[in-house]
């Protein structure tokens, strides 16, 4: 079964037709080709889907497409493009970098997302905040540590 | 040397960071299909009838196959590690089951269609119809006499048996102060890399050509199965590796689905896409660690070992050509691991049960040996009265014995284990910490603090088999000068490119932005076995630094020419070749490479090999296959190990364990890049960790998988792992040329030693002695009733 | 991946809603009411949920509204976790209710995850059942028939079964503003950060001016299919010093009440009993920490 829905994905007005099974994350990477969001479990565990929903994170392998009519979708690519200030990259990726805060790459896009919407609500947060704050997205590579000195870098920067 | 031991950036990371990285599930082309497989619900049963009208009716579905297609159309799979060349048993294994299913998850059917919504809803019609057949899901079980038999032809379900013996292991035990017995018993888990296995298989009917892009650590190897399962030319087929999304040893061998992708792919004259889901990963992807570890260990009231008797029962589930197996044979040779124990006997049995095959998983068995070494220290240690660490201490292999061979034949390349453990003591506070336990204690909290050590040899390299000593690499530099490096090792993620470019980099003298790696194309790289054992920087380095000193001095030929001096008195950095000691007489490097591609026929080149590029292979020294007088071979090349501390708290009231600090002094040899390496040995030690507290693969008593998804199969997340701190002790390895280790599993065998002792520390006021992982709560919390009630002998549990 | 196909539907009011789950039900075709989905998807995906119609809630105004009415506040079944959580109104007049919603599953989950979702589904691990009865919410439900009104102690019936029937909706839920000297506590216990709770315990406590107990409840997820209230023995306590052994009395009833844990793979039944006990012991502690 078909719906269409209209809705703007990374600050462009969109319409698609989705079978109604059709999940956000699929979505946006089979039709919008945006593969920089990834699937990993489907259950809603690893945290590897996540984007921007109208602002907050979400993972787009619990929301169906067909139910983000008329939302505002952000995916890594977007939100680097809007995002980046001097070069490439938004600081919170040039720390990740810096860091090696990442090796497969695979959890990365929906990491810095959630570290985004992390900063968003405490620009200043202890290191339980930055890691309950990143728990709903799994890294099996670095072991967070990486990821955590970047967060901490990056709060640090911006109180200077 | 500008870049080697510095911590340079990974040089893909600007692009992952972005989400601009391209894995396997990317990758898309016009008119694929999708493939989807139906499982077997059952763990053991026989194939009756397999109707797939229903399925073939479905619209969309371009192709449905069952095993006996499959026995038409192609061969079995090779096994990656054929236990027949060990003296074990073997059986055929098909893309699709053919009549016999014997784990849940084992593949029978499969379909294709226009979507992945259809290939599912045709998967759901086929309907397969079993006889159950008796289900054994435990490995002693599995070994009695009246067991059911998984492989009836074999008559026991017993894989392969095993024995190493050295010294006079009767008579030690006859001469001992003590003599003492345990059993240890290891729980069933795995790597679950964060991205699925993923293929997408492309056979191109014009050209008669097969492409296969897949998330794989070893493309090469994996062309050859394919070659031979599909019955085609290997020059036919290009296997290509894109961005993998981790993979852990999970992604070395070839599975049933990417053949059969091919295959169908072969038959329907278009593209198929493969993406496993987390479901099946967790039911068919590999599985790893379950073992019995029984030893019995003789030593004298000064606390040095003098025999160790130990017998490895592992269960591997259902035989599959994935190689895992192999990881309870790496577990037994690598007994006594750092310890001069010099009479010990080994005795394994490798038993197949009705559950998931074992999977290469990190650590590969070396992490049993680890916690099977620590455990008989620490038991030692608590029967002498000793210390736990001055225990290891003595019984160490001393620093000027190296090479040192233990009784399987694996012989110790170099390192300082004393200093090591002794170092990471005095980082971790180690001599003040009954201070803090006690103020603690005081207070109710229950602190304890444990020491471990892991031995992880690397690089394997097995008889007959891809798994092999040696790596090519070409470097090659073009006539602007940028560098290409192509090697045959592969990256999942493990950051080998960024050490490889580093290498490259210093030895041309040119700036790292200028060399760019390649890697995981059969087509265009170098005949290679891939990524595994922690082998890619170390082998695939050396080999790439022997390419690229080879093209070097092709270049100072040129350049010393130019410069009217001679190439040992130029220096090159950052792409500038100039005379030592003077400054102004200078070459550009680019300037060369242009003009040896330009000027083949001038003076500055003529009298030399046209071309500024190499193909080297390296191979590792060490490594003997001819059995010496022993009847030893050594099968591992390096030994990087680590000495580590770990600080936990109980929760007495719920059994939580919190991981406080993890410390270690880690030896890779020589650090190319600390930023690399301290990263892998973060992650492995984050995979210890959630190995021994909060991941299990549990099976019920009709083999029913009861952690099939991340909500049951639970990795820890930010708050559960702590940030290790890592020092490093560099003991470079006199067989390789820069005196690299192995750098990439380590960290992954010390955390069930070291923190069931900190956990054993912690509850000492109990008498909580720790035998069985998991560690989790509500086990740890039935321990410590236990030990408070002086049940279950006393103080174990 | 979802595997059968449904219909999906966007409804832009509870009318239309509660139009579309009576045609459903008539025609005996299976439907499930979709909110933040945070359960529902997972369970779909997996396939062990598959409705004829998915019935999305995410289109109707005027669910997520959070609003002090009197010595009630009024919140919208809508809100999600996050919002509840950050909600200073929440916050200043039922902490204990900020507290919960901010302890469940990760960030994600919180965002899109709504508080009516999840008394919908009711999992028996949920967070927030045990709390709205101790809180002894209401709950607003809208059926064909028009509106009525139920005790959350009511609607929480058996294993993962509301008193909801197929054709209604629940549209808000009313919890009492707490007086200001209420001390409150929710406490969890999971394998791992943002699973599943093993056991939760939530507790409100009033103390007198002789340190004497005013009131105090205490509601239980993991004790059993239901949430467990303390109901028995909340008033007894009524006058009570409040006292280690006070706590101690609490906790002891609460592991008596747990005679019906649900089992699950690592934490059986008797180790489950023993976590209610800690977990209200713990729950207790902290709501009498926070009493004025």
């Amino acid at each position: 079964m078909q719906t269409t829905i209209q809705l703007i994905v990374n600050n462009t007005p969109c319409e698609a037709t989705v079978d109604t099974r059709t999940l956000l994350v699929d979505f946006l990477r089979d039709q919008l080709d945006l593969t920089g969001t990834h699937l990993g479990c489907a259950t809603g565990n690893c945290g590897a889907c996540t984007v921007m929903l109208d602002g907050l994170t979400v993972k787009a392998c619990t929301i169906l497409a067909a139910d983000v009519a008329g939302s505002t979708v952000t995916t890594i690519e977007g939100w680097t493009q809007a995002a980046r200030q001097s070069g490439d990259l938004h600081p919170i990726q040039d720390a990740f970098v810096k860091h090696h805060a990442l090796q497969c790459g695979f959890c990365t896009p929906g990491m810095v997302l959630s570290v985004q919407q992390l900063l968003q609500e405490k620009s200043q947060p202890t290191e339980a905040d930055i890691r309950h704050g990143i728990a709903g997205n799994l890294c099996r590579c670095t072991g967070y540590a990486s990821i955590v000195k970047a967060v901490q870098e990056v709060a640090q920067t911006s109180s200077e | 040397m500008a870049y080697i031991g510095s911590a340079v950036s990974g040089i893909l990371d600007t692009k992952l960071v972005a989400g601009k990285g391209q894995y396997t599930a990317d990758v898309s082309l016009p008119d694929m299909g999708y493939m989807a497989v139906v499982r077997s619900p059952y763990a053991h049963a026989r194939i009756i009838n397999i109707d797939t009208g229903a399925a073939q009716r479905h619209p969309g579905v371009r192709i449905v196959v069952t095993g006996a297609d499959i026995q038409q159309w192609s061969k079995p799979i090779p096994h990656t590690l054929n236990p027949s060349a060990f003296g074990g048993k073997t059986t055929d294994i098909y893309c699709l089951a053919i009549d016999r299913v014997h784990y849940v998850g084992t593949p029978v059917a499969a379909v294709v269609a226009d979507t992945r919504h259809a290939a599912t809803e045709a998967a759901n019609l086929i309907e397969v119809e079993y006889a159950d057949l008796p289900v054994v899901i435990d490995a002693e079980q599995a070994l009695e006499p009246d067991s059911p038999l998984l492989y009836p032809e074999w008559e026991t379900n017993e894989l392969m048996h095993v024995r190493f013996q050295g010294g006079d292991v009767e008579q030690a035990f006859a001469d001992a102060d003590h003599v003492l017995d345990d059993t240890l018993r290891l729980h069933r888990h795995t790597a679950t890399p964060l991205e699925p296995r993923a293929a997408l298989a492309h056979y191109d009917d014009r050209a008669e050509r097969l492409t296969l892009w897949v998330s794989t650590q070893a493309p090469h190897p994996l062309r050859t199965t394919l070659a031979n399962t599909l019955q085609m030319d290997e020059n036919d087929i290009q296997v290509i590796q894109p961005q993998v999304g981790g993979a852990f040893g999970v992604k070395i061998p070839t599975y049933q689905e990417d053949p059969l992708a091919c295959l169908l792919s072969k038959r329907t004259g278009k593209p198929v896409k493969w993406i496993e889901e987390r479901t099946e990963h967790l039911m068919a992807g590999g599985h790893a660690r379950e073992q019995t570890l029984k030893f019995s260990v003789a030593c004298q009231a000064d606390g040095s070992v003098t025999g160790l008797k130990v017998r490895i029962i592992g269960d591997v589930g259902a035989l599959a050509a994935l190689a895992g197996w192999g990881m309870s044979y790496v577990a037994s040779f690598v007994v006594p691991g750092p310890y001069k124990i010099p009479n010990c006997e080994v005795d394994l049995s490798i038993v197949v049960t009705n559950k998931g095959p074992w999977n290469a998983y990190r650590g590969f068995g070396k992490e049993a040996a680890s916690f099977l070494m620590d455990r008989v220290m620490d038991r030692v240690a608590d029967t002498v009265r000793m210390d736990r660490a001055a225990v290891r201490l003595k019984n160490f292999v001393p620093k000027d014995e190296f090479p040192y061979v233990q009784i399987s034949g694996a012989t110790l390349d170099s390192g300082d284990y004393v200093k090591a453990l002794q170092d990471v003591m005095d980082k971790a506070g180690y001599q003040t910490f009954a201070e803090e336990q006690q103020r603690l204690r005081d207070q109710g909290r229950h602190i304890g603090m444990g020491v471990g050590f892991e031995l992880t040899p690397e690089g394997g390299c097995i008889p007959d088999s891809f798994i092999g000593g040696y790596e090519g690499a070409t470097v090659r530099v073009s006539p602007s000068g940028q560098v290409t490096v192509l090697t045959g090792v592969t990256s999942p993620g493990s950051g080998n490119e960024t050490g490889i470019a580093q290498i490259v980099a210093d030895t041309l003298g040119v700036p790292l932005g200028t060399v760019r790696v390649i890697q995981g194309d059969t087509q265009a790289c170098p005949y290679g076995l891939g990524n595994w054992s922690s082998r890619s920087l170390f082998m695939g380095g050396s080999a790439s630094l022997y390419a690229a000193r080879e093209v070097q001095h092709k270049v100072l030929r040129v350049a010393a020419s130019m410069l009217e001096t001679a190439p040992e008195d130029l220096d090159c950095e950052q792409g500038r070749i100039r005379v030592k000691g003077q400054a102004d007489r200078e070459v550009a490097f680019n300037d060369i490479a242009e003009y040896v591609h330009k000027r083949a026929f001038d003076h500055h080149a003529f009298d030399m090999e046209p071309g500024l590029e190499s193909t080297r292979y390296f191979r590792m020294g060490n490594i003997h296959h001819v059995p010496d007088d022993k009847g030893r071979i050594n099968t591992y090349p390096s030994y990087p190990y680590a000495a580590c501390v770990a600080v936990v708290e109980v929760d007495v009231e719920t059994g939580v364990i919190t991981l406080l600090r993890y410390v270690t002094v880690h030896d890779c040899g020589t650090v190319i890049n600390p930023l690399l390496v301290e990263g892998q040995f973060q992650g492995a030690v984050a995979q210890g960790l959630g190995g021994l507290i909060y991941e299990q693969l549990s099976y019920d008593d009709n083999g029913q998988l009861q952690t099939g998804t991340f909500m049951d199969y639970t990795l820890p997340t930010a708050v559960e792992v702590p940030s290790v701190e890592i020092h490093h002790q560099e003991v470079p390895s006199p067989f390789t040329p820069l005196g690299t280790k192995g750098a990439g599993e380590s960290g992954v065998s010390s955390p069930f030693g070291t923190i069931v002792s900190a956990v054993e520390n912690a509850l000492a006021p109990f008498g909580v002695r720790i035998h069985d992982t998991p560690l989790t709560p509500q086990r740890v919390w039935r321990m410590i009733q236990a030990a408070k009630n002086g049940t279950n002998g006393g103080a174990d549990a | 991946m979802i595997r059968v196909p449904f219909q999906f539907h966007r409804p832009h009011s509870i009318d239309e809603v509660v139009r579309l789950l009576s045609q459903c039900v008539q025609n005996g075709e299976d439907v499930k009411l979709l909110a933040g989905g945070q359960s529902l998807m997972p369970s779909m995906n997996l396939g062990l949920v598959a409705p004829a119609h998915i019935v999305s809630l995410n289109h109707v105004a005027g669910l997520d509204s959070i609003r002090q009415d009197g010595d009630m506040l009024a919140i919208g079944a809508g809100t999600t976790h996050h919002a509840l959580a950050k909600s200073e109104v929440v916050q200043a007049h039922c902490p204990i209710l900020s507290e919960t919603a901010a302890c469940i599953g990760d960030v994600q989950v919180r965002n899109r995850g709504t508080l009516g979702g999840s008394i919908g589904h009711f999992d028996p691990a949920a967070d927030y059942p045990p709390v709205l009865v101790l809180l002894d919410a209401a709950c607003q439900i809208v059926s064909p028939s028009g509106e009525r009104t139920v005790a959350a102690k009511d609607v929480f019936v058996d294993y993962m079964t509301t008193s909801l029937s197929a054709d209604e909706v629940l549209t808000e839920i009313r919890v009492p503003a707490l007086p200001s000297d209420t001390g409150t506590a929710y406490v969890k216990f999971t394998r791992v950060e943002g699973g599943f709770a093993i056991v939760g315990a939530g507790a409100c406590l009033r103390l007198n001016p002789d340190n004497t107990c005013r009131s105090i409840r205490v509601g239980i997820c993991g004790a059993a299919p239901v949430p467990v209230r303390l109901t028995a023995i909340e008033d007894t306590l009524t006058g009570k010093a409040v006292d280690d052994a006070f706590v101690e009395v609490v906790a002891a009833a609460a592991y008596e009440s747990a005679h019906d844990p649900v089992a699950e793979l690592h934490a059986d039944a008797d180790y489950k009993r023993e976590m209610v006990r800690v977990f209200t012991r713990r729950a207790v502690k902290t709501a009498w920490e926070r009493a004025d």
